[in-house]
């Protein structure tokens, strides 16, 4: 059942009708049913057996911890520490076999074909994968570590943490929220409201725009420039990278538009997980603003875990007198953020690929600008450059859209091999390409999209910097015939030039299954 | 919600929105159906007069292609009007009928026998034809339950009930001014559903084809049965029906096939009247009246629409008073069809193997 399929609009139009049918105080039982509903669909009823798991060992374990700390027992912390490290183990132990197992193989397998012709292989292990298994295992781990650390009380209720970590709407693609911040949302008898169901159905229809319209119309383009990258070169090549980077945003945030604004229908606020991220100004601003809930956790639960281990405390100690006090200290973080990114990576997938695209190369990029700030800023300051003059900014946002969009094709690419081919044929400049006519796309095609990411744009602009900080507000201040025309043409602009049905293959959403 | 008369307020807001969207995606999804002679010939039906058309026609392209409803009004005196599109698959037609009679309140309905021939499993897995039945439906109860019937080999039903998801990228149509015109599905057809065929297939024809009245072959399991369901529908409705066959080749044992219907529809106690029997009362000429192997040109339809008329004036006193409005435009309709008659020039096509 895709994101903006006939088949998931009924759902969640019958997730809502039932939802406010049920006296206020119930209604996040209606949600625990469908979220069971959405898994049977999605895959099976014995995957289901993964979460029902996951999340019993998850509550079992946080509740002994609380139990613990009541008794006043002498070794309470040492227990709660066993405890945390069962229901960690026990949570990551099924998503690192369920999904990154394989990476293992992989990795074995390219290093024993390289040592010797003749080395014997491992047979790559297909397991049947539950939806959302990183989405619901990020969640109740970050549970857990709020639990242990007694950010969060213990949820005493069994069913209210399966309601909480198979939240249906989340399963697909996110965004990773916090039980401290969504339980009050889930079980809180949310109160039908006017706003909410139109404002959220707004939400979804942006959402559908993106995807629709302008990333299922430029997967062909991707489908093109990277299935077939051996034939393109230099400023194709680039093309093919930049597109990408506007295919994946486009799917990934129309898709999480899609969800918070049912939620939103639900009266259950989701963080926000894109704040217009290709505004950025540097690598690191951009990963403030894209898949922000992702950053936030891993920062949260993986950086400053690390940061406060014994090893990384006596770091900068220990390196002080060879590299002085300062760079001792930055020199740790490095590490740390190196570790930090592995992770941002790994997350994205079981594969090389993405582990550098998305991960340690991000990383190299940050070092790299932490380590020539005071160069860049001697130089600018040499030059003259006002920094926040509108031309340097805009500058500053392509650089930053260029080294993010090389990022993102390594994690398009077929293999890490294949990506840096890729990115070799970009610098082949002046090589013939061998250039399909509109790569996959028609004239009529091309207008569609230019008139899509002028729209796209200017709601991106309204959000950047308008008062409100919302297209959705922006509209609603005007008048009723100004309001209902803007949402009816863009209603009939989707289903006119939308890129689905029978004749459209629509590709799968990207992020899904992470 | 803030108080109850915010509620009502907002609510009613609501429902206005939603309405109006439904009534402009109904509007946009009609205008964007591929356009072609079926979906003139529906939104023509559509567009006729309530309780005015006295004689329905079902069946496959021959219908639309052997009568002449303008002709027929002429010359016999009473209104016709063809439901029918290319291979129309056989189990929609009681839906059909109904279809015909929301609007309608027809003393006979024609039934064209043609595609009980064909293999039903085979005819339901081929999605034009299959959509070329509902998709010129409009939007209904009664169009829902044709597609159950009819697409029930294929997984995207939702396709099929909401037809806008496979016609949205016939972004042409919304620039065609005469498509923008049936945005309500009902747009008068100048011919009555009549579909104007000049060619004239000479190669095959050169001798007049052999019929044996004895000779009997079964109908597909499938299409019998959906035959006989068609017939009891018939009687539970009291409808007066006939069943025709339409001159064409006696290839694949095709009138031994529709002499074994023929049986069937008979036992039930309904009129059969296959036309490849009287070709010679016809003056039927199947050297100069073929448009092609399965279908008759203007001329040949005319000669078909003679016998029908002539068939169903004397069998079933068919409704001889209309109001001055329907009888100006049928009026109307017949002479235009008595110029195009006049005007059309034959064109010679000379049969090779596989053409048809």
């Amino acid at each position: 059942m895709g994101i903006t399929s006939l088949s998931y609009l009924a759902f969640i139009l019958l997730a809502v009708v039932i939802y406010y049918i049920i006296p206020a105080k119930f209604r996040w039982c209606s949600l625990l049913i469908f979220n069971f509903i959405y898994m049977l669909i999605s895959g099976s009823a014995i995957l289901l057996i993964y979460p029902v798991a996951s999340i019993s060992i998850a509550w079992l374990c946080t509740n002994k911890m609380e139990t613990c700390r009541e008794n006043g027992s002498e070794n309470a912390d040492k227990k709660c520490k066993q405890l945390l490290w069962i229901a960690l183990l026990a949570n990551l132990g099924v998503l690192i076999v369920l999904k990154y197992l394989n990476l293992g193989v992989f990795t074995y397998n390219a290093i024993a074909m390289r040592v010797s012709a003749n080395a014997g292989l491992l047979n790559v292990i297909h397991f049947m994968v539950p939806v959302g298994v990183s989405f619901y295992t990020m969640s109740i781990l970050g549970y857990i570590y709020d639990v242990y650390y007694g950010i969060s009380k213990p949820e005493k209720n069994l069913i209210k943490l399966f309601t909480f970590g198979t939240y249906f709407p989340l399963m697909i693609s996110g965004p990773i929220v916090r039980y401290k911040d969504l339980n009050v949302e889930i079980f809180g008898a949310n109160k039908l409201s006017y706003k909410n169901i139109t404002f959220g159905a707004q939400r979804i229809l942006i959402g559908f725009f993106k995807v629709l319209v302008i990333s299922e119309r430029l997967s062909l383009v991707v489908e093109e420039l990277f299935g077939n990258f051996q034939n393109y070169y230099g400023r194709y090549t680039w093309l093919g990278m930049w597109i990408f980077a506007f295919q994946l945003y486009a799917n990934f945030s129309g898709s999480m538009d899609i969800v918070i604004g049912l939620s939103q229908m639900l009266g259950i606020n989701l963080p926000e997980n894109f704040r217009q991220p290709f505004f950025s100004e540097t690598v690191q601003e951009f990963w403030q603003r894209w898949h922000i809930t992702l950053g936030a956790w891993l920062k949260d639960y993986i950086l400053y875990p690390v940061l406060r281990t014994k090893t990384f405390m006596s770091m900068p100690q220990k390196w002080k007198d060879k590299l002085g006090k300062k760079k001792a200290k930055q020199y740790t973080t490095f590490i740390a953020m190196a570790i930090l990114w592995f992770a941002v990576g790994l997350w994205h997938g079981g594969a090389w690929k993405y582990i550098w695209g998305t991960g340690l190369l991000q990383c190299v990029y940050i070092i790299i600008s932490e380590l020539c700030t005071p160069a860049f800023k001697s130089m600018k300051a040499k030059l003259m450059i006002n920094e926040k003059g509108f031309w340097f900014v805009q500058f500053k946002r392509i650089r930053t859209f260029i080294l993010i969009s090389i990022g993102l094709m390594f994690f398009n690419s077929n293999s890490l091999t294949d990506g840096f081919k890729m990115l070799g044929h970009a610098f082949c400049i002046g090589r013939e390409s061998v250039v399909e006519a509109g790569f996959g796309l028609g004239r009529s095609d091309w207008m569609i999209l230019a008139m899509s990411f002028a729209l796209w744009l200017l709601m991106s602009i309204i959000n950047e910097y308008s008062k409100q900080k919302d297209v959705r507000e922006v509209i609603a201040a005007r008048n009723i015939v100004i309001r209902w025309a803007i949402f009816y043409a863009l209603i009939i602009f989707i289903v006119i030039f939308g890129y689905y049905g029978p004749g459209y293959d629509a590709a799968q959403f990207i992020y899904q299954g992470f | 919600m803030e108080n109850k008369k915010n509620a009502i307020k907002n609510v009613a807001k609501a429902a206005a929105f939603i309405l109006i969207l439904l009534l402009m995606l109904r509007s946009i999804s009609y205008v964007m159906r591929t356009n072609g002679d079926s979906k003139d010939r529906f939104a023509g039906f559509y567009s006729e007069k309530r309780n005015s058309i006295d004689v329905m026609y079902f069946g496959a392209s021959t219908v639309g292609s052997s009568f002449v409803p303008a002709y027929i009004w002429g010359n016999y005196g009473f209104t016709s009007y063809p439901l029918s599109s290319n291979s129309q698959r056989t189990v929609a037609y009681k839906y059909l009928i109904d279809e015909a009679r929301k609007y309608q309140n027809p003393s006979l309905v024609v039934v064209e026998m043609r595609t009980f021939v064909g293999d039903n499993d085979e005819m339901a897995l081929d999605e034009g034809h299959v959509r070329e039945t509902v998709d010129n439906m409009k939007y209904s109860w009664n169009r829902i339950k044709t597609i159950n019937a009819v697409a029930d080999h294929f997984d995207d039903k939702e396709n099929y009930y909401f037809d806008i998801m496979k016609y949205h990228s016939n972004v042409g149509m919304l620039l065609q001014k005469n498509e923008w015109k049936k945005f309500n599905y009902s747009t008068p057809d100048p011919l009555k559903g009549y579909v104007v065929r000049n060619v004239v297939e000479s190669y095959r024809h050169k001798k007049q084809p052999v019929f044996d009245e004895e000779a009997k072959v079964a109908l597909d399991v499938a299409q019998e049965e959906i035959l006989k369901d068609l017939l009891e529908y018939l009687k539970a409705n009291d409808l007066k029906a006939l069943f025709v066959v339409t001159p064409r080749d006696n290839e694949n044992d095709y009138l031994a096939k529709m002499n074994y219907a023929g049986d069937i529809v008979r036992a039930y106690g309904f009129d059969y009247l296959d036309m490849n029997y009287y070709y010679h009362e016809m003056g039927f000429d199947f050297s100069t009246d073929m448009n092609d192997g399965a279908h008759t040109n203007i001329w040949g339809a005319v000669k078909c629409s003679d016998l029908l008329g002539s068939y169903i004036k004397d069998n079933y006193s068919p409704r001889t008073e209309y109001d001055s409005d329907t009888v100006n435009k049928w009026n109307g309709a017949y002479s235009y069809f008595n110029d195009l008659y006049n005007s059309t020039e034959p064109e010679e096509s000379i049969y090779t193997e596989g053409d048809w």
